[in-house]
């Protein structure tokens, strides 16, 4: 048995600053059926992993045991225990309010904000590394399109979109975003990509700071209403994704822009027969992962399942999925704390399960924070698949006309 | 923070595998670590890629972006991943004593 409940240290006003802090937000609707507890999916697996014991101890005010639970650093903050909550408790926005008010996030969470508001973005890429990256995919993207006319639309006013994506495509991963605009110009998009601000991450998202929250998405949306697109489009990023969308809702007082996920764009240009590709290159069984910011949180559901059935032949659905997908077991800025890999590890069982059961060999994750759990969790448990973004499988299913007997296309 | 021992060395690792301390890096804890990276034996051209990576560290303090990584080596992204399964952050930094790069990576 635990400790009794000390009723003379309770303190009432606990509940109201952190309603207060979610504007107002009631949770005290809370029926204590612990619903929250049975759908939490790691709740079973290690300990400090309990929604319904976290939310009873902000309803009774016991202010020193929730704000020192661990739980509130273990959640991923995936929703998935909201999901089957009969009154609609939205406990990974209470994990966040007492995230924020943590002095110091763990691990590199607070350095990915204080780089991002010094430099622009996450990873403080400097603006000559950013201009010279863009330069040189373009250079790749010129042999590899054997079209040496080629450019990267920079600072087009008046676009179809304004694109963003995420640092770690600039830093770490130039290939990514070479896929993504060879896809754009096979359909021959209409969009550009700003010079000056072009990151749409977001980590307070996960760190709970709302003044640094604006202080980072604010001036993307100023860029987009300087070079007014139609809409926002953004990467294969769930937080990304969120956290651009989250800012236009309830936080832009400019003139409104729409904000929408890379595979909605890819659904449309399918549809409208602008994307031609041939399925028949993609032969190898394919499961999807459906991020949670993305899919149960932001509701964007069809439009990847559309794209990715017109781009291998064999597509597996896991289950469960959509609004009841199982968590990479990395959300909520885990993978920015290094400490917790071994119980990311331990999350990642339930979701290696659902892989394995679906015999895929590739695992479609259109994500980059879920991807790099998935590729940890395949090294982890051996599973010996491949995990690849949407925009990799579409590249490999495009038909386009590339000329034959033009230059052999240069390496690098 | 987990710990290997490495001949004689104890180096201390954080939890995704990264030196705590780039100081404690000696060519016998660059093949220990290609082990848990999948690579058998560290070739010519990995310690190509491995020395510039030090090289560059110790004069500014950061790894380099790939588009100079490929510009210096001469190596394209492609034959990167060929030498370092993981990729250049992942594995080619790491193997090199490099710190685990900020961000969400």
């Amino acid at each position: 048995m635990g400790e009794p409940i000390r009723v003379k240290s309770l303190d009432p006003t606990l509940r109201h600053e952190i309603a207060g802090i979610l504007k107002k937000y009631d949770f005290s609707n809370c029926l204590t059926c612990g619903m929250c507890t049975a759908g939490c999916i790691y709740s079973d697996l290690h300990e400090d992993q309990d929604p319904r014991k976290f939310i009873r101890k902000v309803a009774l005010g016991m202010r020193e045991e929730a704000e020192n639970d661990p739980f509130v650093w273990n959640c991923t903050m995936c929703e998935r225990c909201t999901v089957e909550c009969p009154m609609g408790v939205n406990i990974a926005a209470i994990t966040r309010a007492f995230r924020g008010k943590t002095p110091v996030p763990p691990g590199h969470l607070q350095v990915i904000a204080d780089d991002h508001i010094r430099t622009g973005n996450q990873m403080g890429v400097e603006q000559i590394d950013y201009i010279e990256t863009l330069e040189w995919i373009e250079e790749l993207l010129q042999a590899q399109l054997k079209d040496p006319s080629y450019k990267i639309p920079l600072d087009k006013p008046n676009a179809d979109f304004m694109f963003c994506f995420n640092a770690r495509e600039i830093k770490h991963y130039p290939a990514d975003l070479q896929t993504i605009l060879h896809v754009f110009h096979a359909a021959k998009a209409n969009y550009t990509i700003s010079t000056k601000r072009w990151d749409a991450t977001n980590i307070c998202l996960f760190t709970g700071k709302d003044d640094e929250f604006c202080e980072i998405s604010r001036p993307l949306f100023e860029e987009a209403q300087r070079l007014n697109p139609k809409e926002i489009i953004v990467t294969e990023c769930g937080h990304a994704f969120r956290s651009t969308r989250q800012f236009a809702r309830n936080y832009w007082d400019g003139k409104p822009i729409p904000v929408r996920h890379i595979v909605e764009i890819y659904a449309d240009w399918i549809k409208e027969g602008k994307l031609k590709l041939d399925k028949t290159k993609n032969t190898v069984p394919v499961t999807m992962h459906d991020p949670c910011n993305t899919v149960r949180k932001e509701g964007v559901y069809e439009p990847q399942r559309y794209v990715i059935k017109n781009t291998v032949m064999d597509y597996r659905e896991m289950n469960p999925e959509g609004k009841y997908n199982i968590c990479c077991g990395a959300g909520g800025g885990a993978l920015a704390v290094a400490a917790t890999k071994q119980m990311r590890m331990i999350k990642a069982k339930p979701k290696v399960d659902q892989l394995v059961a679906t015999g895929a060999k590739i695992g479609c994750i259109p994500c980059h924070n879920c991807i790099d759990q998935f590729n940890d969790m395949n090294k982890f448990y051996k599973l010996g698949m491949k995990m690849e973004h949407l925009s990799a499988l579409v590249e490999n299913a495009l038909i386009e006309d590339i000329p034959e007997d033009a230059p052999e296309e240069t390496s690098n | 923070m987990s710990q290997i021992t490495v001949g004689d060395l104890v180096v201390e690792l954080d939890e995704d595998g990264f030196l705590e301390d780039h100081k404690q890096w000696t060519v016998d804890v660059a093949n220990y670590l290609a082990k848990t990276e999948e690579i058998e034996e560290l070739g010519e051209e990995h310690w190509k890629m491995i020395n510039y990576l030090r090289e560059y560290f110790d004069q500014f303090g950061v790894a380099p972006m790939v588009r100079k990584m490929c510009k210096d080596t001469g190596f394209d992204q492609k034959k990167i991943y060929e030498l370092f399964p993981a990729g250049p952050g992942k594995g080619a930094c790491k193997i090199a004593g490099l710190p685990k790069p900020t961000g969400c990576v």
